[in-house]
């Protein structure tokens, strides 16, 4: 190998840390200004929600006095650990918002002394990464299945069997599933899994299981989300109602229980200022579960499923004529 | 030391691939079979790994396993092809595709292990440096003992099968042992890398498989740019691939960016590179 190659790689190589001693001395840092390091593991409309919540409120709280530094993985595993890396050993940021699960536990591992503060997670205790004096908090985005449930037996009452769909790969998913069927097994619903391995597969699987069931509820899953236009229209092809539980996606949908990923976003700037700024540990700030909200109920989609609303439902669903943008 | 802290993660991060490059090698130059399984065999290696690692087996024993395991799926993935007559990009496609369901059969989408197990534990004395220190010994005796073997009698057939098939037959040999053992082995490879990201990244998840063909792909461009052939550059190649995504987020793009400009920074290098070597040999 040659000297002029050799030397070739070695520029190559030490490029990026030649990047970052470029962009310190080109950026003033002020000493008084909290920078905090976004972490987001994919683009997806939820995710980029509780991002642009988190910036709109940060920027509120901290009163101007704040900087961002936005890295998205992309969906790769392997690019996660290279910005978890860098946000590391970057001194200028103060503290870290991961954004879904992937990017916490990358995170989590690598930085043990700045604060880290994550959303869109559902279950952050099976994730082996809390201490009783963890550098962590956040806002779990577990919704509340019960709340679910009960909004679809106002719109059905003799509802006997319902069918769950969702992808298979992700664990956000599949806890809110194991929640539903205890749920619909108390109440005495038969449950029917459709279980999604790849987007080209979804329109196989509803049309198959749509025949058999009373309605479709879909957990929190990314497949879903990406796919719900289709699902929706096959379920109201077939006059079955469904649900979803992002509110994100209601215009498909008949009933939708979900977080609003916005106003996570928020919640977690409001934690993130009380570790920045009023010095407190991130152990000191609890992990909290979104704010409940009602469910809303899609009124044209009820419409063309021939289903009357009750009285009590009208009292206690939020009611959604099509075209209103909810999110 | 910041800066030298973020070169060393470049190294450590371009040494968990270099056994996937090594496999890329042996497949598509060695026996010339895009082998598509490589996704399928680093995922089961490192579910397989994270699953052992929760019921506290030793990191060094999951390793094993998973090479075992990644062997296995070569297996398939050369039966299909030389059995079943399914062409070489089905095949390794069929493999991943069914692998993806094994995988969540046997680890689920996430896994979280305790770390207290894993193989860079043996190295813990050596703090910061541990990751480099089982990493970089262990990838130089890959690339030595891979070297070694392409030259032994087993080795040259493979290499004969790539230039010439008749050739193999005509000495009686047959074309398809051959061509299952390479992959059985290129396979093993890919699921020793998976075992090894798995372990360094302290979890598991479904999509760290996802997009490994094209990090493997890419740095073995990228190698092969460095200089021809079979060597200690193969190591190389997954490095400078590590630098270059380092220094996209270090660029501060709009993020949606990121993508498009990795792919032109791999492709100004390889054309830069040529550019080179015409300007070279007409001097």
């Amino acid at each position: 190998m040659g000297k002029r190659k050799l030397i070739a790689i070695m520029i190559l190589v030490s490029l990026p840390i030649v990047i970052a001693g470029l962009r310190k001395l080109f950026t003033r840092t002020y000493a008084e200004k909290v920078t905090i390091g976004i972490i987001q593991t994919a683009s997806h409309p939820a995710l980029d929600a509780a991002r642009l919540g988190f910036m709109q409120e940060a920027e509120h709280l901290f009163k101007g006095n704040v900087t961002f530094i936005i890295r998205n993985a992309q969906g790769s595993i392997d690019a996660l650990q290279t910005i978890a890396q860098q946000f590391h050993h970057n001194q200028s940021v103060d503290g870290i918002y991961a954004i879904a699960t992937p990017a916490l536990q990358s995170v989590a591992h690598i930085e043990k002394r700045k604060p880290i503060f994550f959303a869109a997670v559902t279950d952050p205790y099976q994730l082996n990464i809390l201490s009783t004096e963890t550098n962590i908090t956040g806002i779990t985005d577990l919704i509340n299945p019960e709340l679910s449930l009960m909004a679809l037996k106002l719109l059905i009452p003799q509802i006997k069997k319902v069918g769950i769909i969702f992808s298979a790969s992700e664990t956000n998913s599949l806890v809110l599933v194991k929640e539903f069927e205890k749920l619909c097994k108390h109440q005495h619903i038969a449950v029917r899994k459709i279980a999604l391995s790849n987007e080209a597969d979804v329109s196989a699987a509803v049309t198959h299981a749509i025949n058999d069931i009373e309605a479709l509820i879909a957990p929190t899953d990314n497949m879903v989300a990406t796919t719900a236009p289709l699902i929706g229209k096959i379920a109201e092809k077939y006059k079955i109602p469904f649900m979803v539980s992002d509110n994100l996606l209601l215009p498909y949908a008949c009933i939708s229980n979900g977080i609003d990923y916005t106003q996570t976003g928020r919640q977690v700037a409001q934690q993130a200022y009380q570790v920045l700024t009023n010095h407190k540990h991130p152990y000191e700030v609890p992990i909290c579960t979104a704010q409940e909200t009602t469910p809303l109920v899609n009124q044209a989609i009820t419409n063309a499923l021939g289903i009357t609303l009750s009285q009590e439902a009208l009292c206690t669903l939020t009611i959604v004529e099509q075209g209103e943008d909810h999110a | 030391m910041h800066e030298l802290a973020l070169l060393q993660g470049i190294i450590e991060r371009g040494l968990l691939f270099a056994p996937i490059v090594l496999a890329m090698y042996i497949a598509s130059y060695t026996i010339k079979f895009d082998d598509l399984s490589v996704e399928g065999s680093f995922g089961l290696g490192g579910s397989l790994t994270a699953v052992l690692l929760t019921h506290s087996y030793n990191g060094w024993i999951a390793a094993v396993c998973a090479v075992v395991t990644g062997c296995a799926t070569g297996l398939i993935t050369g039966f299909l092809h030389t059995k079943l007559r399914l062409n070489t990009l089905i095949s390794g496609l069929v493999v991943t595709t069914g692998a993806f369901s094994i995988i969540l059969k046997l680890s689920g989408p996430h896994l979280t292990f305790n770390e207290a197990h894993t193989l860079f534990k043996t190295a813990e004395y050596a703090e910061t440096y541990r990751y480099l220190l089982l990493l970089l010994p262990l990838s130089l005796a890959l690339v030595s003992v891979t070297r070694w073997f392409l030259r032994t009698q087993v080795g040259l057939l493979m290499r004969a099968l790539g230039d010439n098939p008749q050739a193999v037959t005509t000495i009686g040999k047959s074309i398809h042992l051959y061509q299952v053992l390479a992959l059985s082995i290129t396979n093993g490879l890919c699921s020793l890398s998976g075992c090894l990201f798995v372990q360094y990244v302290g979890f598991f998840s479904i999509w760290s498989q996802v997009g490994i063909l094209i990090i493997g792909l890419a740095s073995l461009m990228l190698s092969q740019a460095i200089q021809k052939g079979f060597g200690f550059h193969l190591l190389l190649g997954p490095i400078v691939y590590q630098s270059l995504i380092a220094s996209i987020f270090e660029l501060n793009l709009d993020q949606d960016w990121n993508k498009l400009f990795t792919a032109l920074l791999i492709v100004l290098l390889i054309v830069l590179k040529q550019a080179f070597k015409t300007r070279d040999a007409h001097v």
